[in-house]
């Protein structure tokens, strides 16, 4: 029956099951991701008002953090480019992240480094002490607390793993002139503006976005943006005064 | 214009005082509180909005039969056997509550005794504390069945004798199905605006009785809520007393003889209350053969937000339980409404009340006015934890006897502060808005009052 | 180096005492099996249970915790007004009284003591309630955070081998611990700074309401109770939502624990 190996049959054989993984590859969007993503590049500008420095006066262990303490609420670059400004793509998820290093979040000189964090689900926080005096960390969620603890002088390694993505804050109860913020994402399309108020997301699927900008004073606010196949120009987005 | 300024003057420098002395008591708030806190190990405001109005749980609390919201504690919380016995610790069902003004500057022109002659105006300050002191013992016999006695004695008046004492009989059938009440019961208790637990202290008539059936000279008019007043001028109870025009009655009565059952078979948005009553002011060896009856309705709106409201009405059935000047029996009746509004730190309170004299004699209809009216709006804002600020509109369009009625117009306005949730120290202004007038009535005579005052509970 | 001792927590000593617990905590269960007391947690329809915590709930807790379960009922502002604590909010899944690490979920059991004991000064205790009609209670107002459900594991703490007797080496070391862990910046142990170093208004819960340190001479007042064992888990777990935080991997020693519990005890005992 050799001879009966015709050519439909080598097509209905080999070719077809190829084929097929083919049609699908090409419709699958996890493939189409791969295969055709773009760098989204922009500028968060803020021309509002910027509130004055708060000016905290420290009575508690002023000798470990200093006499006083300047927070400053809103910083922009001379042409208004707003630094430290969050910005994250909306509805994206990547599925099971990577395990990842801990996150260390360090208590020096009574300040919270980093103060402004960004963590993956399931990426452990781990906590340290590096002063001289008792700290407590007091990180929560916008509705719960994730975890308030006590550390000890020049203690370090308390650690949990995140289960959730979302904003959180971080405050010491003693010190209430220590702030600090991490946001938690459950995929890598997100960033944190630099001095100049700029962002770079890369590898990201072209299309229309909707993107979510946080700014610890100014709030939060979302704006939508189509990213082109190819090059495309430095998105400016205006952050609106509160 | 000079006199107004002088009461002004005075005025700062007593609530000067007041803060000063108000000061040197501030403690920090703990629990220290009378019979149910004790029993329960609360503070006061679990129960109260700020004592000693009541918030929903303490109304809930009330309904129940003393026995918290949804249980049918009353066997079980705090006590102990002894033989067949449930036995409560003293300082779980007894408490105390001494109030009054510890100094008071009325401005009114008095009328001198059993004269027709007009006198000169008058302001009258002077130290009356304590005014009133109250006993109470309530509590709780077994499960869902509770009792209330309370005995008052009013120092002013030199007199002392119980003023409410009843027994309850809770959660007859199914749960919150039907409570019964039985003995000496304010009837108003469950409505949305009670005659008792007023922020505003009562603040009594000063009148003389000049015998049976004869009007009494008045000097004095009772800063009392107008829409729980008896309104009429003229009327008299069975026994020939007078009844004062502005002191509460019939629904609104402290307190009256009678039972009456209430519930919520429904569920937590209505409320049912029918009651059966002697009559006004009707002692023991009741003289009236008919009784007085009662229904009242309560529909109780939202339970977040911080909000609750609830509207009730009410219909109160007289018959024969009063007279007019001669020894004939009218019939008395009462029809309003009243509503609560709490939202965040406001407590507002409304009530309208139309009351009927029927049965009247012939020869009296042309003398004597039949209907009369009454409104009352209260609101109570709580400024901070300890400052409670309140203001109280009053309208009394009274009725009765055409040539002596005299309708009136009050504003109040009160502070109070309390050093800990059972301890206030209170201050009180009640203006009269109508034009006043050296005339034959208290209620054109009064001008200002003035109060300073304690009210403590334990 | 205190923070070097800290391991000690999952020495083999602890492990042997938890089988040990566990093995006996079996014995015993196999005895006791009909005790209505013991910890498990019903199995029973539970549909059915809340459906019948939803009818209690909504005459006895509504009032205060709100129709939706947000805290905010006809009577919780007045509660405090202006001051905590208000009434739990269950939506947001965060509890102060829990035998489980900070952050984490409250066991069942740890809801169903509340509702048994009350919180003093703030909540009535429901103990007239049936056990069954609390259970009902707690699946119901478990239901209202979606936390609950996506939570597969509560795993309370476990307290080392105590309480300790409470003898003059004891509360000294408690003494020393309680210095140690600045516990004087809050809970001045004299009653005359009742917000320790802090000026009113600088201690806030998570509703930014004033919160005030308990007297630590009047243990009735303490709101998660005053045994040993109670003082002890308020310490290891904090109360979330507060500025109390947890001191479980914190204290140097283990068995600290009980001395701290000691030394806050000996504030409303004689001398």
């Amino acid at each position: 029956m050799n001879n009966s190996r015709t050519p439909l049959k080598l097509f209905k054989r080999g070719f077809l099951p190829v084929g097929i993984v083919f049609l699908v590859s090409l419709l699958s969007p996890v493939h189409a991701e791969n295969l055709e993503t773009n760098t989204l590049r922009g500028k968060i500008l803020y021309h509002g008002a910027i509130p004055p420095p708060e000016e905290h006066i420290i009575k508690q262990d002023a000798e470990v953090c200093g006499k006083t303490r300047q927070i400053i609420p809103v910083t922009i670059s001379q042409d208004g480019g707003l630094q430290r400004a969050v910005v994250s793509v909306e509805g994206m998820n990547s599925g099971s992240p990577q395990k990842r290093p801990p996150l260390i979040l360090r208590n020096d000189k009574c300040q919270f480094f980093p103060d402004l964090g960004i963590a993956l689900v399931k990426q452990p926080l781990e906590v340290q002490n590096l002063d001289s005096i008792l700290h407590n960390t007091h990180i929560r969620t916008k509705k719960r607390a994730f975890i308030n603890v006590v550390l000890l002088p020049q203690s370090k390694g308390i650690k949990k793993v995140i289960k959730k993505p979302g904003p959180m804050t971080i405050a010491c109860n003693k010190h209430p002139f220590m702030e600090g913020f991490i946001h938690v994402f459950d995929h890598p399309y997100h960033a944190i503006t630099n001095t100049q108020g700029a962002f770079t997301i890369p590898n990201l699927p072209p299309g229309t976005h909707t993107l979510s900008l946080w700014h610890k004073t100014l709030g939060t606010i979302q704006r939508t943006v189509t990213l082109p196949q190819k090059d495309g120009t430095l998105l400016n987005i205006e952050f609106p005064a509160p | 214009m000079n006199r107004l300024r002088q009461t002004k003057t005075k005025g700062i420098l007593l609530s000067f005082c007041f803060v000063l002395v108000s000061q040197l008591f501030t403690t920090p708030d703990t629990h220290a509180i009378p019979a149910f806190a004790r029993k329960y190990d609360v503070n006061c405001t679990v129960c109260h909005t700020r004592v000693p109005r009541l918030n929903r749980t303490g109304e809930r609390f009330l309904e129940n039969g003393y026995q918290l919201p949804g249980t049918e504690d009353g066997a079980t919380i705090k006590k102990s056997l002894w033989g067949d016995l449930t036995l409560d610790n003293v300082s779980n069902y007894l408490g105390f509550r001494l109030r009054g003004n510890i100094l008071r500057s009325v401005e009114y022109a008095r009328r001198a005794q059993g004269s027709n002659i007009d006198g000169n105006p008058q302001d009258r300050t002077e130290f009356g504390f304590p005014e009133v002191f109250s006993l109470f013992a309530a509590g709780t016999v077994t499960n869902n069945v509770g009792f209330f006695v309370e005995l008052e004695s009013n120092l002013e008046e030199d007199a002392t004798g119980i003023e409410r004492a009843f027994l309850t009989f809770n959660n007859i059938g199914p749960h919150d199905w039907a409570h019964i009440r039985a003995g000496k019961i304010d009837p108003s208790a469950y409505s949305s605006y009670a005659t008792l637990r007023q922020q505003f202290e009562l603040v009594g008539d000063n009148s003389v009785d000049n015998g049976s059936f004869m009007l009494p000279t008045v000097n004095r008019i009772a800063l009392s809520p107008s829409a729980f007043a008896s309104k009429f001028y003229g009327l008299f109870d069975r026994g020939g007393t007078t009844i004062l025009p502005t002191a509460p009655s019939l629904f609104h009565a402290v307190a009256e003889m009678g039972i009456d059952i209430h519930g919520r078979p429904f569920g937590e948005w209505f409320l049912y209350q029918v009651g059966i009553l002697n009559g006004a002011n009707e002692p023991f060896g009741d003289s009236n053969n008919p009784k007085d009856w009662y229904i009242m309705t309560r529909f109780d709106l939202a339970q977040s937000t911080y909000f609750s409201a609830n509207l009730s009405g009410f219909s109160y059935f007289g018959s024969n339980n009063a007279k007019v000047s001669t020894t004939d029996d009218v019939s008395w009746s009462r029809y309003g409404v009243a509503a609560n509004i709490r939202y965040y730190m406001v407590d507002f309170y409304a009530a309208y009340v139309v009351d009927r004299v029927t049965d009247l004699p012939n020869s009296l209809e042309s003398t004597f006015d039949t209907t009369a009216t009454g409104l009352t709006l209260e609101a109570n804002v709580l400024a901070t934890d300890r400052i409670l600020l309140g203001i109280r509109f009053d309208h009394l369009d009274a009725g009765g006897l055409r040539n002596q009625r005299t309708s009136n117009s009050l504003l109040a306005l009160m502070a109070k502060y309390y050093l800990r949730s059972n301890i206030a120290l209170f201050l009180r202004d009640d203006i009269n808005l109508r034009p006043a007038h050296h005339g034959r009535s208290p209620a054109r005579n009064f001008r200002n009052a003035f109060f300073v005052g304690a009210d403590v509970a334990f | 180096m205190p923070f070097l001792s800290a391991p000690m927590w999952h020495s083999n000593r602890t492990h042997r005492f938890r089988l040990f617990v566990l093995l006996m905590g079996l014995i015993v269960g196999f005895f006791a099996c009909p005790s209505p007391s013991s910890a498990t947690e019903p199995q029973a329809d539970l549909s059915a249970s809340i459906s019948r915590g939803q009818q209690l709930y909504q005459r006895a807790c509504i009032l205060c915790h709100g129709k939706a379960g947000d805290g905010d009922g006809p009577d919780a502002f007045y509660l405090g007004a202006y001051s905590a604590p208000r009434p739990r909010a269950f939506t947001e899944g965060e509890y102060k009284f829990r035998s489980t690490p900070s952050g984490e979920l409250p066991t069942d059991s740890d809801l169903l003591e509340t509702i048994t004991n009350g919180i003093p000064g703030f909540m009535p205790f429901f103990s007239s309630l049936a056990e069954s009609d609390r259970w009902d209670i707690v699946a119901y107002i478990k239901q209202f955070s979606p936390i609950f459900q996506e939570t597969d594991k509560r795993t309370p703490i476990v307290l080392p081998p105590g309480p300790l007797p409470p003898n003059r080496e004891s509360i000294n070391r408690g003494h020393e611990l309680y210095t140690l862990l600045d516990c004087e910046k809050c809970h001045s142990p004299l009653a005359i700074a009742p917000n320790g170093l802090y000026e009113q208004g600088e201690l806030r819960d998570r509703r930014e309401l004033d919160i005030l340190p308990p007297d630590l001479s009047k243990p009735a007042s303490f709101k998660n109770g005053h045994r040993p064992q109670d003082i002890a888990q308020s310490i290891m777990t904090g109360l979330d939502g507060t500025p109390m935080a947890s001191f479980r991997e914190t204290l140097p020693r283990p068995e600290d624990i009980w001395h701290l519990v000691n030394y806050v005890l000996s504030f409303s005992r004689p001398q």
